[in-house]
């Protein structure tokens, strides 16, 4: 059933995301012929029209994209789990984790779709200048930037991993605050607000109170966290990385257990 | 087995201070078709919604083939809602996939063929289809399922004469015999023919749950008559 769930939300998703990521590589590749063109020299118009229209289109698409993605998270979850749309999908014979699974993940693909096309638009871009080489010139100067500091692969894993788990901790805030929402009988979205609010400053308190643990463990072995250099620091990312997991890990699961239990107990569409 | 399907038990939900149901008893049999009407506001849509598993009861239990609503029950209830719940982006093919898809009871074919009837283009987005035409394609879609229960949230309010009798007519050839259909409406009149028990609610609470022809032959009036008799408000005479 969860793959049946998918293959609806991927086609709902993609009708708009497919276009828009086409769009703003199409867009990088249009800038990789426009930036610098000759053209502009002799006419400010065409100057207008030929470089700096599509750099500013390319930099809006590429922002608008994740406005695109944040404000679809909002009106897929309400509409199809708590308005009208939650009558047609709280019938179908699916558990409520299912549903909130299937909602998840998409949104998951759509921001890393978001940041994919992005990155595609730049590679292309940059290719179509025929300066990929000097990209390799920069990641070279930034290695040395980091006193020759090499990302391993379980580090980029880390990385990675410590991204997505972030990514996954706010779309559940915003879940988890539209469900406590819609709880309410009137002003729903106003208590959806306060809601995430509030829920915000609940987890800025705890993530306040969790610093000062780990700063007294830390306290207890000073050695280790004597950093004299950034090197030192960089030394210490895996464990920064691993400390943050942790935290977003946590922050996701009682956010999931508290939108499930909603979604699962206490439906509520009027 | 058992010969009974739905039951509920001390059935309450409320809103705020506002009981929609109030300790409500009732239990219906398997193979009937059953009217349950009420003036609005009297907990008509609310006892349906809690049977379809989008509402939860405030207390008291409902059971649908002994089981509390969940991923069982939805598999076997088959629900119209009083309102078009289809998502905007939807094709009439993609909602005819979606019920194929979820579920096992639904039948292709019957669906197919009603779609044919109703000169439904599989091809046409359900948001630009009438009102008329979205309620017959969600009534389409619900009763060419072979499911045990049928809940029909107000299946024939807002729709012209014709289509009513479209609707009436789709719902007596379509239901599985050994199932049992639900109908809400305060359009008796329209479905009284169909009727096999009648359930009546007022303010929440069960007033009455006899048989149809109980009715008519005990009361000697038909059910619409005796639906206006027991719920008639003092018509306003005006000020002279």
């Amino acid at each position: 059933m969860f793959a049946k769930l998918m293959k609806y939300e991927w086609k709902d998703s993609m009708r708009v995301f497919l276009p828009l990521w086409g769009a703003t590589v199409a867009l990088g590749a249009v800038n990789g012929f426009t930036m610098g063109s000759e053209v502009s020299l002799r006419n400010p118009m065409l100057n207008f029209i030929v470089q700096i229209l599509p750099a500013l289109l390319l930099f809006g698409l590429s922002f608008g994209m994740f406005v695109v993605a944040f404000v679809l998270i909002i009106r897929r979850f309400y509409n199809g789990l708590l308005g009208d749309g939650g009558i047609l999908s709280f019938t179908l014979p699916v558990t409520a984790a299912q549903h909130l699974a299937a909602k998840l993940l998409m949104a998951l693909i759509m921001l890393v779709g978001c940041v994919l096309a992005g990155l595609l638009a730049s590679v292309v871009l940059i290719a179509i200048r025929g300066d990929l080489g000097r990209v390799k010139e920069l990641f070279l100067m930034l290695r040395s930037q980091l006193d020759g500091y090499r990302f391993t692969v379980p580090v980029i894993i880390e990385m990675l991993l410590f991204c997505l788990l972030a990514a996954a901790f706010s779309v559940l805030r915003l879940y988890s605050g539209m469900a406590i929402g819609h709880l309410f009988r009137t002003h729903r979205a106003l208590w959806s607000v306060a809601a995430v609010l509030v829920m915000g400053w609940i987890f800025n308190y705890l993530t306040i109170q969790s610093g000062k643990i780990l700063y007294n463990i830390a306290e207890r072995t000073p050695q280790y966290w004597n950093i004299d250099s950034f090197s030192a620091l960089l030394d210490r990312l895996p464990l920064f990385l691993g400390i943050g997991i942790g935290g977003f890990l946590l922050g996701s699961v009682l956010l999931w257990l508290l939108t499930h239990y909603i979604l699962g107990r206490k439906l509520n569409i009027l | 087995m058992t010969n009974e399907l739905v039951s509920c038990s001390a059935l309450c939900r409320t809103f705020g201070s506002l009981k929609a149901l109030d300790d409500l008893d009732l239990t219906l049999k398997r193979g009937r078709i059953v009217g349950l009407a009420a003036p609005n506001g009297a907990g008509k849509t609310t006892l349906i919604k809690i049977l379809a598993g989008i509402l939860q009861p405030t207390s008291g239990s409902a059971l649908i083939d002994g089981r509390s609503p969940g991923v069982y029950t939805k598999s076997i209830t088959s629900y119209m809602p009083d309102r078009p719940s289809f998502a905007e982006w939807m094709k009439v093919q993609d909602a005819l996939d979606l019920f194929s898809d979820f579920y096992a009871d639904f039948d292709l074919t019957k669906a197919g063929e009603i779609c044919r009837i109703l000169q439904l283009d599989p091809a046409a987005r359900i948001r630009t289809l009438s009102k008329g035409t979205k309620e017959k394609l969600q009534l389409m879609l619900v009763m060419s399922r072979n499911a045990q229960l049928y809940l029909l949230d107000e299946p024939i309010a807002g729709v012209d004469p014709a289509a009513r009798d479209f609707i009436l007519h789709t719902i007596v050839a379509g239901y599985n015999e050994n199932g049992t259909v639900l109908i809400s409406t305060h359009l008796i009149t329209d479905v009284e023919k169909l009727l096999d028990e009648v359930v009546f609610l007022q303010e929440g609470r069960l007033l009455l749950h006899r048989s149809a022809d109980e009715i008519r032959e005990a009361e000697g009036k038909s059910i619409d008559e005796y639906f206006r008799e027991l719920f008639r408000f003092e018509a306003w005479k005006g000020e002279n």
